[in-house]
């Protein structure tokens, strides 16, 4: 399966997909800022910060996918203010091994969407 | 917001171009050359540079200003990905700390084009291990 197939899987809500080992970066000024390692672990993460804006759907900016990994530039209205937020994915083996988050302006990554 | 696919535009010439003309010091002239003039800057977080910058004159004044500071650090480009679209990069930009120790500050640059310019810059601020050490992005 190629990069962008196993992230649309992931995304579509299939946890299987990312890595037993698999490792997850988040920016300062979150509450869960820091290295995040394990599947359990960053699925626990990820839905911590989902949580916080769980009515809301971020819109796709953009997207780049590339041999092995998958950028996604998403915009999400919280209020008055438009967060921006990068994901990368780093595809091997058939699973997502590592996820880069990424804060934009007027963005702080608790606000941010990442229900998965 | 890019139609380079559509029309043949070549985003990795373009792109090319663009670093140059960026290394030759002449950011104002590679900010003419290669932006919309509606572009739109977009830095992260709440120290001296975040904010949105719009348009190529205040574009130009922003980027020199960052220049000026971060053309003192070592910058290693780890990853570019390129298409119709634009590109990104993710680099790690080697930041003095409080006390001039140097560490690594990764970071998203995602550039945007429409009719065959720069349209839109979005800069991403990722880990970095001890952001208190610096005051850079605070």
């Amino acid at each position: 399966m190629s990069a962008a197939a196993v992230v649309d899987a992931y995304v579509a809500g299939d946890p299987g997909q990312l890595a037993l080992d698999v490792v997850l970066r988040v920016p300062a000024k979150s509450s869960l800022a820091g290295v995040h390692v394990g599947r359990e672990a960053v699925l626990a993460a990820l839905a911590a910060l989902g949580d916080r804006s769980a009515d809301a759907e971020p819109r796709i900016a953009a997207r780049f996918d590339a041999d092995g990994r998958v950028l996604v530039f998403t915009e999400l209205r919280v209020g008055a203010t438009i967060a921006r937020q990068g994901i990368v994915y780093h595809v091997r083996d058939g699973a997502i091994a590592e996820i880069d988050l990424f804060s934009g302006y007027a963005d702080d990554v608790t606000t941010a969407p990442l229900r998965r | 917001m890019s139609n380079a696919e559509a029309t043949g535009f070549d985003v990795e010439a373009f792109y090319q171009s663009y670093w140059r003309a960026l290394g030759s010091g002449d950011d104002a002239g590679a900010v003419n050359e290669h932006y919309h003039e509606d572009v739109v800057v977009r830095m992260p977080g709440d120290g001296r540079f975040a904010g949105e910058y719009r348009g190529r004159e205040v574009a130009i004044a922003a980027i020199a200003a960052l220049h000026e500071e971060i053309y003192r650090y070592r910058v290693t480009l780890l990853e570019r990905f390129t298409d119709h679209q634009g590109w990104a990069l993710i680099l790690d930009e080697h930041v003095p700390d409080d006390a001039d120790d140097v560490f690594p500050f990764r970071r998203l640059h995602v550039y945007l084009l429409r009719d065959e310019k720069i349209a839109e810059v979005n800069v991403f601020a990722g880990h970095c291990p001890d952001p208190e050490r610096t005051s850079w992005w605070r």
